[in-house]
């Protein structure tokens, strides 16, 4: 400061009273930053690597008669559009197989079980509703014993929040089989998501009865595991 | 330095616009029943009034600053909300600094009106945050408003700073006197 005579407070004295104004402002701002950076060094919420690298997993995907794809096209279903006739609906489902967050080897494809898949990323606020209603649902009217519900974990992706996925749902107390998507998302395409939630319900020849997307209440999940169970598109 | 170091910043700073805002409305609202929330007032609007076009430009600097952080070097890419909200404040960090260098104290309303709109906006994007199916109901894989990419404090995300600084500029725009000097 070079300032050593301070004028008396008066209306002429503005630009000397507005540079403390500023010298606090910018002060204020100082000290804010050096709390961030104190606190910030403090904390570690870093997510394990070994975590990290479990919650993506290279998938492969075949046809349903098992012969890897070259040409994807042949084995994908088309991609979903709400509201429009579904094009995918008779056609068998293609097989994907990967890995669990555990690291087990999990197959979902055309296998003789009936099956209502379900798509879900972490970071996705509809799926963050949709779990615990199904969660909640299920504790009350479990899963028939010929409809298998299994998921698959796609669009993980670090930075968007609620990560990482594995975490997140045995948190939310999921326990049908998760498996984990490639980076690419390579399962999802081949069931050909558009939006999550998705649903995929599969009759036990391997063939899809019906799709949806977005948040379901549970009447409606209840008719998509239905129509896996029958083979019968709701009417 | 790290984006979540950056981000404890900016919430910082966030927390401090709005205890600022908050001062300012208690002190407007409260000078008509108390004397002395009166003089706070009367004192404030003379320290900090003449400055006050100055400080708003540097708020909205500093919000465009960290916006822009946020989508070029946190790599966070900004949704169709955000892009509304960021089109309300860019212009008024040029603006603010126009009007706080040549004293243009007529451009109070206009200012103020166009950090409304923004903040207004701010409060829609914080309702999607919480209520994703006023606008959607499934996620698009690749940007929806609704994802959360930042919470500080279990309340501050990113819209919800733009509001703090929404705030804070129609708060200062407010308290905006020209000085003893420039009065007329």
């Amino acid at each position: 400061m070079t300032t050593t005579r301070r004028p008396p407070a008066r209306p002429g004295a503005a630009p000397d009273r507005g540079r403390a104004v500023w010298i606090g402002g910018l002060v204020l701002v100082v000290l804010l930053g050096i709390v961030a950076v104190l606190v910030a060094a403090g904390g570690d919420d870093e997510v394990d690597e070994d975590v990290a690298s479990r919650q993506t997993a290279p998938v492969e995907v075949t046809t349903g008669s098992g012969t890897t794809v070259e040409a994807p096209a042949d084995a994908l279903l088309p991609t979903f559009e709400e509201g429009a006739a579904d094009e995918a609906v008779g056609r068998t489902i293609p097989t994907v197989t990967g890995r669990t967050f555990d690291g087990e080897e999990l197959t979902i494809g055309p296998d003789g079980t009936a099956k209502v898949i379900v798509f879900v990323a972490h970071w996705c606020p509809h799926c963050q509703r949709e779990v615990p209603v199904i969660v909640d649902h299920l504790a009350d009217a479990p899963m028939p014993d010929d409809v298998e519900l299994v998921t698959v974990s796609t669009a993980v992706a670090p930075d968007r929040g609620n990560y990482p996925p594995e975490a997140w749902l045995e948190e939310e107390g999921w326990t049908a089989p998760v498996l984990a998507d490639s980076e690419d998302g390579a399962a999802a395409t081949a069931f050909g998501l558009k939006t999550f939630p998705y649903f995929v319900a599969v009759d036990a020849d391997g063939e899809v009865v019906q799709r949806a997307s977005g948040e379901l209440p549970p009447e409606v999940f209840d008719q998509l595991v239905e129509a896996a169970r029958t083979g019968e598109p709701p009417t | 330095m790290d984006t979540d170091t950056v981000t404890l910043f900016f919430a910082l700073l966030a927390v401090a616009a709005q205890a600022a805002v908050v001062v300012v409305v208690v002190l407007a609202v409260g000078r008509r029943w108390s004397p002395a929330l009166a003089r706070a007032h009367r004192r404030v609007v003379e320290e900090v009034g003449p400055q006050a076009l100055g400080l708003a430009a540097a708020v909205a600097a500093v919000c465009t600053g960290g916006s822009l952080y946020l989508s070029e070097v946190a790599g966070f890419p900004p949704c169709r909300l955000c892009w509304y909200q960021r089109a309300a404040m860019y212009p008024l960090a040029l603006v603010l600094a126009v009007a706080a260098w040549r004293r243009l104290h007529r451009l109070r309303p206009l200012v103020a009106a166009v950090a409304v709109v923004g903040g207004a906006v701010s409060i829609y994007h914080l309702l999607v945050e919480r209520y994703p199916s006023l606008e959607t109901t499934s996620c698009d894989p690749d940007n929806p408003c609704s994802i959360i990419w930042v919470e500080r404090f279990g309340y501050l995300t990113i819209p919800a700073m733009a509001l703090s600084g929404f705030a804070l500029i129609v708060a200062l725009v407010a308290l905006a006197r020209p000085s003893a000097q420039e009065a007329p």
